[in-house]
């Protein structure tokens, strides 16, 4: 046991200086022996941190656990969590760029058209469909609803900015909200194991798909029949989720809406 | 290789988080998880196949711990993971985020270091003293496993038993009043100035001192050890950052309350609150003395069972409100993150957590040289402190993102000029 004068306090470690004031410790036992293990100690930093380490080398190397036969602590470090994203970043710069060049141009040469908006709003939807997936990792089912519903207000403001009624509302959106509960349907079929996450986003599909009743109830649309359509889509995909996944569903609809 | 006791292999078997769970995974990222360890330092060192087998055997016991966590519409939830947790050796910093993919979807990781055996758990699943039940039971397994008998009783769970319905309770939910509404005013603290460093440089000051001598100098001064600690933190900050100078914002500890001890709850999940001591330095000299009897007069007059009723219906009142609850879950995250970094952490410089003494069964004592208990590095403060009692050891230990140490050669020097013995011990 080493002992320091100044603090009057027991250091329970060989080392050769105080760790609170870094005054030279006393002591009999080790004052050579810890030598070279304690050097890096004296630094205040935490020995092996991830800058002065090559990045990959520490994550397994489970035999380099002590540093000195008396440490406390493992030597090991994992790798800081934080990672500087370059690709995110120059896409981002670059959308940044573009956007607001459009928008100087447009204001400069500005003919009672603020065209650089629709640059910008679908710079934006890439984002939202595409950038964030990729870089936030997000998982398939989340990907779609997502999807679904931004490309459905993304129709919709298309169809609102160009004033050309009658195509978005009326037989895109409810024909987007079938395929998409189309297709989680054939990846619960395909994905047995992991139906319980997928049958979360199937009933937010479900229940988007009957949202365009409510369009035509209002008179936002021009044709009725694929609103319809879509409803019924609907009422088909969870009648057969209630026959075919029985109690799991409701329990798992259970856990998943809990208010 | 692993064996298990008993598999619930019940598909309904899930949880709502409780109270003081919810704000963790808001506030929870890379940098910070929101994690903290128990430990226990054995007189031999540890056998890792031994230990997974103990981790396989007593984990069905505690299936609130037993988990995974997933995202609902509204709120997140408990999960139950059939797979084993695994054992791992132990690696730097500690008390870093755990990861998802990281232990078969657990949040909790035990891990070995030579002689000791630590459990570091994510604060959603449960508090310091239901995480020391848990250890306390591995532990047990772990003895059991190597041959040193059966042990019982002092909170550790007989794992062939079915667990009780009041240990995996949400007990905030059952002793909460709801007719008191929150009223959430309180003073932005004095921060600790110094130097941060990044999470994985996490420093830690160990300073282990004598449970007698130390409880006779407390009961000297007529107060409790939380009491005394938490006054020399205070006054120890007061001399190296603020001495004799105005500062308008007060000092402030915040120590979180084991609501088991006002309550009679039995559960293993969280079940704490917190009582912040503050103290307002306005240009005079103060003495430690003085310090000390305001502490231990503020302390008496917060933990009141009223009050801290009052504390914990007021989160209870906030989360059950129909606004909040039909929020989806993205619109919650934003909302309770950005409100504890407006408050949470501003609202008191240090944090001190006393675990209390661990009490064990007698004949497992000879095999136990101490408990250790640490928090993780805070989100916008520098340091926090710990403090846990096993027999004869008490561990007095700063967690700190700062290079910066007058704070703790103040406080472990003043306990050494008090005639106390300490010993340090750093990472």
């Amino acid at each position: 046991m080493k002992y320091c004068e100044k603090c009057k306090v027991k250091i329970d470690m060989e080392l050769t200086r105080c760790p609170l004031c870094s005054a030279v410790l006393t002591g009999s036992d080790g004052a050579t022996a810890g030598e070279h293990g304690t050097m890096k100690q004296d630094g205040g930093e935490v020995p092996g941190a991830p800058k002065d380490r090559k990045p990959g080398g520490s994550s397994d190397d489970t035999g380099d656990v002590s540093r000195a036969e008396d440490s406390k602590y493992p030597a090991a470090v994992v790798e800081a969590a934080y990672k500087y994203n370059f690709v995110l970043r120059l896409f981002l710069f670059i959308s940044v760029v573009i956007s607001s060049t459009c928008l100087l141009i447009n204001i400069l040469t500005f003919r009672g058209v603020l065209w650089s908006a629709y640059v910008a709003g679908t710079l934006l939807y890439v984002w939202i469909t595409v950038g964030y997936p990729v870089f936030a990792k997000r998982k398939l089912g989340q990907i779609i609803v997502l999807n679904t519903i931004a490309t459905a207000i993304y129709v919709y403001s298309l169809e609102l900015a160009t004033k050309t009624q009658g195509w978005g509302l009326t037989y895109v959106t409810p024909f987007l909200f079938i395929a998409s509960t189309l297709f989680i349907t054939f990846v619960i079929l395909l994905k047995r194991l992991k139906w319980r996450e997928y049958a979360v986003y199937q009933t937010i599909l479900v229940i988007m798909g009957f949202l365009p009743v409510i369009f035509c109830a209002v008179g936002l649309v021009t044709a009725i029949w694929p609103s319809i359509f879509s409803a019924f889509y609907s009422f088909l995909t969870v009648t057969g989720m209630f026959i075919f996944g029985d109690k799991k569903y409701k329990d798992e609809l259970i856990k998943r809406f809990h208010l | 290789m692993v064996l298990r006791s008993k598999t619930y292999k019940d598909e309904s078997n899930w949880y709502k988080l409780d109270n003081a769970a919810k704000i963790y995974p808001a506030i929870s990222g890379p940098g910070s998880g929101s994690v903290f360890r128990v430990a226990v330092q054995l007189r031999q060192d540890v056998d890792p196949q031994i230990l997974q087998e103990a981790l396989a055997v007593t984990i069905p016991r505690f299936p609130t711990l037993a988990v995974k966590m997933k995202r609902g519409l509204f709120w997140y939830f408990f999960d139950a993971n059939h797979e084993t947790p695994r054992v791992t050796v132990e690696k730097a910093p500690p008390c870093r985020a755990v990861e998802v993919d990281e232990n078969n979807g657990f949040l909790f990781r035990v891990s070995y270091f030579k002689k000791r055996i630590s459990l570091e758990i994510f604060h959603a699943l449960t508090d310091g003293t239901g995480a020391m039940v848990f250890l306390k039971t591995l532990t047990a397994q772990y003895l059991t496993l190597l041959g040193h008998g059966l042990f019982s009783d002092e909170g550790i769970l007989d794992c062939e038993a079915y667990p009780s319905i009041s240990e995996t309770e949400d007990s905030f939910g059952k002793y909460y009043d709801p007719r008191i509404k929150s009223k959430w005013k309180e003073e932005k603290a004095y921060h600790v100035r110094g130097t941060r460093v990044s999470p994985e440089n996490l420093g830690i000051v160990h300073g282990i001192v004598p449970t007698d001598s130390f409880r006779k100098l407390v009961r000297e001064s007529n107060t409790t050890v939380t009491g005394y600690i938490a006054a020399l933190i205070i006054y120890s900050i007061y001399r190296t950052q603020l001495h004799s100078r105005i500062y308008n914002s007060p000092v402030k500890i915040s120590i979180p309350v084991n609501l088991r001890n006002y309550f009679p709850s039995r559960t293993v999940r969280n079940f704490s609150s917190y009582v912040n001591v503050g103290i307002k330095f306005t240009g005079e000299d103060r003495s430690f003395e003085s310090i000390l009897e305001q502490v231990t007069e503020t302390m008496k007059d917060e933990l009141k069972q009223a009050k801290l009723v009052e504390k914990i219906s007021a989160n209870v009142n906030a989360e059950r409100n129909i606004l909040m609850r039909i929020a989806p879950l993205v619109l919650k995250n934003v909302v309770l993150r950005t409100a504890y970094n407006a408050f949470g952490e501003k609202l008191f410089t240090c944090s001190l957590s006393n675990l209390g003494r661990i009490s064990v069964p007698e004949p497992m004592r000879e095999f136990i040289e101490r408990f250790e208990f640490l928090l993780g590095p805070p989100v916008t403060n520098l340091l926090n402190s710990t403090v846990c009692t096993f027999g004869e050891t008490m561990m007095i230990s700063f967690t700190k993102v700062m290079y910066e140490n007058d704070i703790e050669k103040f406080f472990f020097r003043f306990l050494a000029e008090k005639g106390i013995d300490v010993t340090i011990e750093t990472n």
